[in-house]
């Protein structure tokens, strides 16, 4: 046997590392280590499962859009919209992303106590409620009010705080002013509620509405986009504006003179009926030529639409405001009620029409609803904040003042932000899709409706339903207010009400899509609901319409008193319906208002490219912005589609607020607001400097 | 009818119908939420967040405004991002057209995104990070996917293989996905996009794409892009039919 060399074991070796060079050993090892540093434990590894798909209805804000979620191992995973439900379907970017909120940084689970800087302290259920009928007593005693803060009306929950505020000695229920607020003025005329019939509207003519961003139930607008001709009278080019048929661009706060020079142009041309004598006085006073400069349109243009709104009749007019930049005062709204009644839109086919209401389902007295407006500031002593948000930025300016002192706010909200940020003690409510949820026509339907969207994921242990609280709040303060049932017994007990009514039709839910059905029973009825079915009462309330009221003396001698030349400018607020409300938006909403330019967020503020250079401004750069109510830092977008004259800024959300843990401070126009005794916060102006 | 032997070599495409994009940004949710694309690093801008599908807005005069939805177009007869990539991480599907990205063997070169003149590839410069406990929301079907690596649209091709599944399940042909929909397109309130076998001359998508109001970004390029975008609207046609690929997320007009 040879012996071994040297040189032999040096070839050995590099034929050994050669061969495992060209053989696929160590590209498996480096493929298998990329795989592993790929998979490590710092990426979440999704749970796999059974997959199932389940109707809901989305819950965070009042359109109630049709949902299916799809479910594995009994997780939901991904939410889209239903096009083919009767109701509507269809869904947006929050709505999309309803199965996150449970899971959101900002949901709280269990009572707590909230500090100066909103940081939360776990308190018992039985120390919450002794808290808040302490301060129920206290209000009783001093004379001061108990105002209970409903944003989504009509529910049976609704009932249940009007039930308690009944038998409180000065119990307040109130609700904001919303995008129904033209056809409330007229509502106020008719005795009941009005539905735009946009199935058979010819135009619609916007004062601002987000019509076609996020209004009403959008599916139904969608559906109706191709055969509805849209103007939008907006100050700035809203998403609705850029879309509309056409856009007049108008000064802020000039909606309401404007609306009477329509309605001037239509009386003295013969176009429409002509009005009462106190009406046609003060229109006289609004000819196109003197609201030419207060609107910032020229005569021609008014008298042009006007006509055109005669001509592609039937017309509806309607204000509403923006979900960011809050209602249009009260007057403004009044002046597009009377535009409505002047084009003879109130009471006819494709204009405003009566709609019924839900069959009545009890019989304890009610305290009456009352705007947020009329309820005298420095009167709350407790101040309960109702879970359900309404999509719409509410500035805490407009709760804190009705405050007394030592008041205590409580909110049943699941979110810690929002109003609830400033909330002194929250008793959570059950997150979307953790309890049942009623599903209401929104303000422009023209048919009264009803659903209910069932559980779909089991609530937390702590989160406290409306109703439970109320009862234990009624027991605590010894108010005797007999407890009338869970929350779902109360739905239950209107589904009946709605059967035993033997109105409208019941569409179930089947195989090939919805049909309609008629229950054997109540019990078949409630089961019905829970599959995703709903009850439709298409039969139309024939109502007689009085004259709305006119506007105030006050607002009328303001629309026409000129105004001063000022430097700083007026400030547009806006923002999508669900961005700056109660709920807080999902954190993968960057993708719309961080990581691209899809949707400005608070973290920039607009001026037209004139506009900047007339006040030597910088695109791009670091601005601040100062109002009468607070200062913040703002980045300047230049954008040419912004009228000369005026800033525009959206009221939520907040980039920076989306992936942080805590409840940021409020940032954007909302913090800029400064709120009228009316509650509207649209005069805001703001003086722009660079930072 | 196509016979099932011809699905096999489908070309999956998408006909987007600007006129009826209202810019609700719900496609670009859906997508995200579909393909576990996680929320924004807190210091991500326009250039560095993940957004396979992206919204862009078209300034016309007197204030309109148009959508345009941009996604990775599908290139076909020409696959820039395939033919640079070094590692074989970017593959054509013979049987589906689908241009997938494979993230297991990206090694972060990002050469394909050079090479690719949409603009709709993007790099993962962190770690994903879901907040609160949202990471529970994820969808099984798709793999997160760690920094350092390049990632866009695929037409959710896990829903390819749920919907063959689907329908081997009933007895049918496992090649074929008669009710396979990507998240977008499912989640479009507007009814804007419309998705379907190109090569199947009877579906509606290849009828759409056929149609004379109909065109491809960047004609020009020969990429054989499968995302078909449509208007009856001359400016908007103007602005995107054969513009540059936008960069600042708007283009003005």
């Amino acid at each position: 046997m040879t012996p071994l060399t040297r040189r032999d074991v040096l070839f050995g070796l590099g034929g050994g590392i050669a061969g495992t060079l060209l053989s696929p050993l160590p590209w498996t090892v480096l493929d298998d280590v990329a795989i592993w540093t790929q998979h490590r434990r710092a990426l979440p590894i999704p749970r796999d499962g059974e997959t199932s798909v389940r109707p809901v209805a989305c819950t965070s804000c009042p359109a109630g859009c049709s949902l299916r979620v799809r479910s594995v191992a009994g997780r939901p995973v991904f939410v889209s919209g239903e096009a083919s439900h009767p109701l509507g379907g269809g869904a947006c970017p929050f709505g999309l992303t309803l199965h996150h909120l449970a899971h959101h940084p900002l949901r709280l689970t269990t009572p707590v106590r909230l500090d100066a800087h909103g940081t939360p302290t776990r308190v018992a259920l039985g120390a919450a409620v002794a808290a808040a009928a302490g301060a129920l007593r206290a209000a009783s005693r001093s004379g001061r009010a108990v105002l209970v803060l409903d944003q989504r009306p009509g529910r049976a929950v609704s009932r249940a705080f009007r039930e308690l505020l009944a038998a409180v000695p000065y119990g307040l229920y109130a609700t904001p002013d919303g995008e129904g607020a033209t056809l409330q003025v007229l509502s106020g005329a008719a005795g009941g509620p009005l539905g735009i019939d946009l199935e058979h509207t010819r135009t619609l003519l916007s004062f601002g509405a987000p019509v076609l961003e996020g209004w009403g139930r959008p599916g139904r607008m969608l559906a109706l986009r191709d055969r509805l001709r849209i103007v939008q009278l907006d100050a700035w080019r809203s998403p609705t504006a850029g879309l509309a048929d056409e856009w007049l661009a108008i000064r802020p706060g000039s909606e309401g003179p404007l609306a009477l020079a329509l309605a001037n142009v239509l009386v003295g041309e013969g176009l429409a009926r002509t009005p009462a004598a106190e009406l046609r006085d003060l229109l006289a006073s609004f000819p196109p030529e003197r609201v030419e400069p207060l609107a910032g349109l020229p005569a021609s243009a008014i008298e042009t639409l006007a006509r055109s709104l005669a001509a592609q009749g039937p017309t509806v007019a309607i204000g509403g405001g923006d979900p960011g930049g809050g209602p249009l005062p009260l007057d403004a709204e009044r002046a597009i009620a009377w535009l409505d009644v002047v084009l003879g839109s109130v009471g006819r086919a494709g204009g405003l029409v009566a709609r019924g209401s839900l069959p009545d389902d009890g019989t304890a007295p009610l305290a009456p609803e009352t705007s947020l407006a009329e309820v005298p500031d420095g009167d709350v002593r407790l101040l309960v904040i109702a879970a359900g948000d309404s999509g719409r930025a509410l500035p805490w300016s407009a709760l804190g003042r009705k405050l007394a002192p030592q008041a205590l706010v409580v909110s049943l909200s699941p979110f810690r932000c929002g109003l609830t940020a400033r909330a002194d003690l929250v008793v959570p409510s059950p997150a979307p899709l953790e309890g049942h949820e009623e599903i209401l026509p929104t303000a422009d339907a023209c048919v009264m409706s009803y659903a209910v969207t069932a559980p779909l994921l089991p609530p937390c242990a702590e989160s406290v339903e409306p109703t439970r609280f109320l009862a234990e709040l009624a027991r605590a303060a010894g108010l005797g207010v007999p407890s009338d049932g869970t929350h779902a017994e109360r739905l239950q007990r209107r589904a009946a009400a709605i059967f035993a009514s033997h109105r409208g039709r019941v569409l179930v839910r089947g195989d090939e899509g919805f049909r309609e059905e008629a229950p054997a029973d109540a019990g078949a009825f409630w089961q019905a609901l829970l599959e995703g079915g709903c009850w439709v009462d298409d039969s139309r309330a024939a109502r007689a319409v009085a004259a709305p009221a006119l506007p105030s003396p006050a607002a009328v001698a303001g629309w026409l008193r000129a105004e001063p030349a000022r430097s700083d400018l007026p400030l547009v607020s806006f923002a999508a319906r669900g961005a700056a409300g109660g709920t807080p938006p999902s954190p993968i909403l960057t993708k719309l208002y961080q990581e691209t330019a899809l949707r400005p967020s608070v973290a920039t503020i607009a001026l037209h490219p004139q506009t900047a250079r007339e006040r030597g401004l910088v695109d791009g750069r670091e601005m601040r912005v100062v109002s009468a109510a607070g200062r913040l830092d703002a980045r300047l977008r230049c954008d040419p589609t912004l009228p000369p004259g005026r800033a525009a800024m959206a009221a939520g959300p907040d980039p920076a607020a989306l992936h942080e843990q805590d409840a940021a401070p409020a940032r954007g126009a909302l913090a800029l607001g400064v709120v009228e005794p009316d509650l509207t916060w649209r005069g805001t102006r703001v003086a722009i400097t660079e930072a | 009818m196509k016979s099932p032997e011809s699905n096999v070599r489908a070309r999956y495409g998408m006909v987007v119908d600007l006129d009826r994009c209202n810019g609700c940004g719900a496609c670009v949710v859906a997508c995200a939420v579909e393909n576990n694309v996680p929320p924004a690093n807190g210091r991500a801008t326009e250039r560095t967040g993940i957004s396979w599908l992206n919204v862009q807005r078209l300034e016309g005069a007197g204030g309109r405004a148009a959508f345009l939805p941009m996604m990775c177009q599908q290139c076909d007869t020409r696959t820039p991002c395939a033919s640079v990539c070094p590692q074989n991480a970017v593959e054509l599907d013979r049987s589906s057209g689908i241009v997938g990205q494979v993230p297991v063997r990206c090694l972060g070169c990002r050469y394909c995104m050079v090479a690719c003149p949409y603009h709709a590839r993007y790099f993962n410069w962190w770690d994903p990070q879901w907040p609160g406990t949202i990471a529970e929301t994820l969808n099984p079907a798709v793999s997160t996917r760690t920094r350092g690596v390049v990632e866009k649209c695929n037409f959710c091709i896990q829903r390819l293989q749920a919907a063959r599944t689907r329908h081997a399940a009933t007895g049918g042909d496992p090649a074929v996905a008669p009710d396979y929909t990507p998240a977008c397109v499912e989640a479009c309130p507007a009814g804007a996009l419309v998705f379907g076998d190109l090569g199947d001359p009877q579906s509606e998508v290849s009828q759409l794409a056929q149609s004379p109001e109909s065109f491809r970004l960047l004609e020009r390029l020969g990429t054989g892009a499968k995302v078909h975008y449509r208007t009856r609207r001359p400016w908007v046609r103007q602005a995107v039919a054969d513009a540059p690929a936008p960069t600042d997320g708007r283009t003005h007009v």
